[in-house]
């Protein structure tokens, strides 16, 4: 048993904006182009129907395209809309029955883990295991920067995991977190438009470091640094990395991970966040899950450039491969 | 991405009723990475030149209904898809006149991991559907 690939959909979400694909031509993207085989949906993003109730005909629409191209359900993403009517925030039975909705969903699609946003407070989770024991889905509450994987919010989650005793509780770690430096796309972008080469190595080394951003910030300020090398430091605001050694004091917990990536480069290298030292990690644990191809890098273009998702997806999973070591 | 594929230009077309116009209608696709329920529609305006159109003043068409924003804000269980093209209808006396024009659109979706909605605006210049 090793580690497993997957892609999140959330990957591709300018072309299926777009029109250019629909959920279909996704899946054999996915399994005929990129090369992988689990399959990791946001239920309302790329819904399989319509959201959430979808027809038995289109369950088994589904599970025949999970057939025909030979691809896997892996983590379906949930969201608990805590603020569904303005002006008051859901109380804990009207969130847990949203939770609810989303592990049934999941079930009739054969996914055996959601993803639960971090912002979701630990009791919606924890008065949902019940259900998520019924519908036999796990809950994996998700570590996304600028959370920590030593967050206090995250250690009050892993108290409750141990006080529950369930095995259907768990954490989905997202690669943003290993986040070393700025997408090479940034910082050439930055340069081009005339950005200070030295002031973005500054930035670069001292991220690198783990120097605190608003640090590096001020030391900007007083440098007099200009527009185009603050929007790259500013990029970095909400990254606070982890280190890749802490998935070991979580371990027990680790169900999925989110394989957040900006930019691979014509090498399959990902040129902004740490892959090797986490899966190596990985490896040594004997993660068995799955890691789903994340791409995010859609923002760095603005005008008439555009990503090309399938491409960088590819990449990612070659990379994948290789450090997996298939 | 938004900005580029929220408001299509061939999306934008004068309501004539009876040979008189009465508006015009925007398609416009949702700023925001998946879908959701109309209750999380928070707000949505339109700038035709000058002239702002606010909420209380659009109607909005999905799945084939028409609503009003009052309507929607108790809606939870009808949704706006993601990439699915939703109707606003803006009431410009006359329809859209012949000529260059100018339009903005500002949609603020709800969104509970943010603490609340940010508008995202797109601006379209020299529109002019009537082909004018």
């Amino acid at each position: 048993m090793s580690i497993k690939r997957g892609v999140s959909f959330y990957s591709y979400q300018q072309a299926y904006y777009k029109g250019q694909y629909d959920l279909e031509g996704l899946i054999r993207t996915t399994s005929e182009v990129v090369g992988a085989e689990g399959i990791e949906l946001l239920a309302e993003q790329t819904p399989v129907g319509s959201y959430p109730n979808p027809s038995d005909a289109d369950v088994d629409k589904w599970f025949g395209w999970m057939d025909k191209y030979k691809t896997k359900p892996t983590c379906m993403d949930s969201f608990i809309d805590y603020l569904m009517f303005k002006g008051r925030v859901s109380t804990l039975k009207e969130q847990v029955q949203m939770m609810e909705r989303d592990l049934r969903l999941a079930a009739r699609l054969g996914f055996n883990v959601i993803r639960v946003l971090c912002p979701v407070r630990k009791e919606v989770v924890e008065a949902s295991i019940p259900i998520a024991e019924y519908y036999n889905v796990k809950m994996g509450v998700e570590v996304h920067s600028p959370m920590m994987i030593h967050a206090r919010w995250m250690e009050e989650y892993v108290d409750m995991f141990e006080r529950s005793g369930s095995k259907h509780v768990g954490i989905i770690p997202d690669f943003g977190i290993f986040q070393k430096r700025p997408a090479r796309k940034l910082l050439q972008d930055a340069l081009k438009r005339g950005a200070d080469e030295k002031a973005l190595d500054y930035i670069v080394e001292a991220f690198e470091n783990g120097t605190d951003i608003h640090r590096i910030i001020q030391e900007l300020k007083q440098r007099n640094a200009g527009p185009q090398e603050m929007q790259v430091a500013m990029s970095l605001i909400r990254t606070r990395p982890s280190k890749p050694e802490e998935l070991r004091d979580i371990a027990k917990y680790l169900l999925h991970f989110h394989g957040k990536f900006f930019e691979m480069d014509e090498y399959c290298s990902e040129t902004s966040v740490d892959y090797e030292t986490p899966i190596k990690i990985m490896k040594e644990l004997g993660f068995n899950g799955y890691i789903c191809s994340e791409y995010e890098g859609q923002r760095l273009y603005t005008g008439a450039e555009e990503a090309d998702e399938v491409e960088q997806v590819r990449r990612h999973q070659v990379m994948l491969r290789k450090l997996i070591g298939e | 991405m938004y900005d580029k594929y929220m408001v299509l230009r061939e999306d934008i077309q004068s309501v004539i009723e009876n040979g008189v116009g009465t508006g015009f209608n925007v398609k416009l696709r949702i700023p925001y990475y998946r879908g959701v329920f109309l209750s999380l529609v928070e707000d949505i305006s339109v700038t035709f030149n000058n002239t702002v159109f606010t909420r209380d003043q659009l109607k909005f068409t999905v799945g084939g209904d028409t609503y009003t924003f009052e309507e929607m804000a108790t809606i939870s269980t009808l949704r706006w898809e993601y990439g699915e093209k939703a109707t606003v209808f803006v009431p410009l006396k006359g329809g859209i006149p012949l000529g260059l024009h100018r339009i903005e659109v500002s949609v603020t979706i709800r969104i509970s991991y943010l603490g609340g909605g940010r508008p995202f605006t797109v601006v379209l210049e020299n529109v002019c559907p009537m082909g004018g």
